[in-house]
């Protein structure tokens, strides 16, 4: 063979195992059957104190343009993970398209789960018997600009200058008030914050401050929540949920951003 | 309150977390999406349907826009007030 033959050979026999999650190694074996990505066998690979949940690929991500084909995948990625949990108790979540690869793909992923078994009983434990829970929290700026308008004096008194004011001094006049609202609606907004932030704080084991996105988004939290506690997260969210603030509460996850 | 996941509206939550977040590995043996944009935030975008485009970011050339637009009228209206 010569060298290109001998190059081409080896991609040939890389392959890959796509990676959905790690768990607690079982006592029995556990095949999950065709449930995977394009119908693929998914299975598990034990090592040590820890098993990989698993189905063969080959050696190069998923990609697609395709819009209904991708999201089939991540739904399934995701349902993947919720059966797993289901056998296997609490486990650490995998991005989507995290594969391994290499020539006996399998000794690779054995190698890995016993390098990184104290890495992963590390996570392990942090997220134990706990979910994931996503809290978003939206206001609409408008109307509280609106309220501060019709309730804060300074502005009320600015206001009536504005009515006999000239052209020159009016647009002064609207610069000011303007500032002070902004001022207010920064207060609201920080004062709205730390409120939530501390009852929501008290229901959850972690809590992680995510970037918000959307407009009119107060806040935009992940929480981990132990299982038992997560009623009592629900009821503070509900004392919350009320005009002007609308919640979004979604979950139960698997601790994607806890990992 | 009672969490959900099931609905049209959450999809745009698992994507958020099964695109950005998760366990992340450092090796030579990994094809990792962990930093590469194998989805693009356009298909990201369309797969959480047209309504939450905005939470991609595609707000931020139309608040620049506005904002662009406020500007040029502020400019506008010293100018008037000066002459």
């Amino acid at each position: 063979m010569n060298e290109e033959q001998k190059l081409m050979s080896q991609e040939v026999q890389e392959q890959g195992r796509y990676l959905y999650c790690v768990g607690k190694a079982p006592t029995y074996l556990h095949n999950f059957g065709k449930i995977g990505l394009e119908g693929n066998e998914v299975y598990i690979i034990s090592a040590g104190k820890f098993c990989a949940v698993v189905h063969d690929c080959k050696a190069e991500p998923y990609k697609s343009n395709n819009e209904q084909k991708v999201k089939k995948w991540i739904q399934t990625h995701q349902k993947v993970i919720d059966i797993a949990t289901r056998r296997l108790g609490t486990v650490i979540p995998f991005s989507f398209d995290v594969i391994i690869k290499g020539q006996c793909p399998n000794d690779e992923v054995i190698h890995w789960l016993k390098t990184e078994e104290d890495n992963l009983k590390q996570k392990l434990d942090t997220i134990e018997g706990k979910q994931e829970f996503g809290i978003q929290i939206f206001f609409d700026q408008e109307l509280l600009r609106q309220q501060i308008m019709n309730e804060n004096t300074q502005i009320q008194k600015l206001q009536q200058e504005l009515k006999k004011a000239s052209k020159g001094k009016a647009y002064f006049l609207e610069q000011k008030i303007k500032t002070i609202v902004q001022k207010e609606l920064e207060a609201k907004t920080n004062f709205y914050f730390k409120d939530f932030y501390g009852q929501i704080r008290e229901c959850a084991d972690h809590l992680k401050v995510e970037k918000i996105k959307k407009v009119n988004t107060l806040l935009n939290f992940s929480c981990l929540v132990e299982k038992e506690k997560v009623k009592k997260l629900g009821a503070a969210l509900d004392r919350i949920n009320k005009f002007p603030f609308s919640v979004k509460f979604t979950g139960p996850w698997p601790a994607y951003s806890f990992v | 309150m009672e969490p959900t996941r099931e609905t049209h509206a959450t999809f745009v939550d698992l994507l958020d977390r099964v695109l950005d977040k998760g366990l992340i590995i450092h090796a030579d043996v990994i094809i990792s999406v962990a930093g590469i944009p194998l989805i693009g935030v356009n298909l990201k975008a369309a797969l959480a349907g047209m309504e939450t485009m905005l939470e991609y970011g595609m707000m931020e050339d139309w608040d620049k826009a506005q904002r662009l637009r406020a500007q040029e009228k502020v400019k506008e209206e010293a100018i008037l007030l000066k002459a």
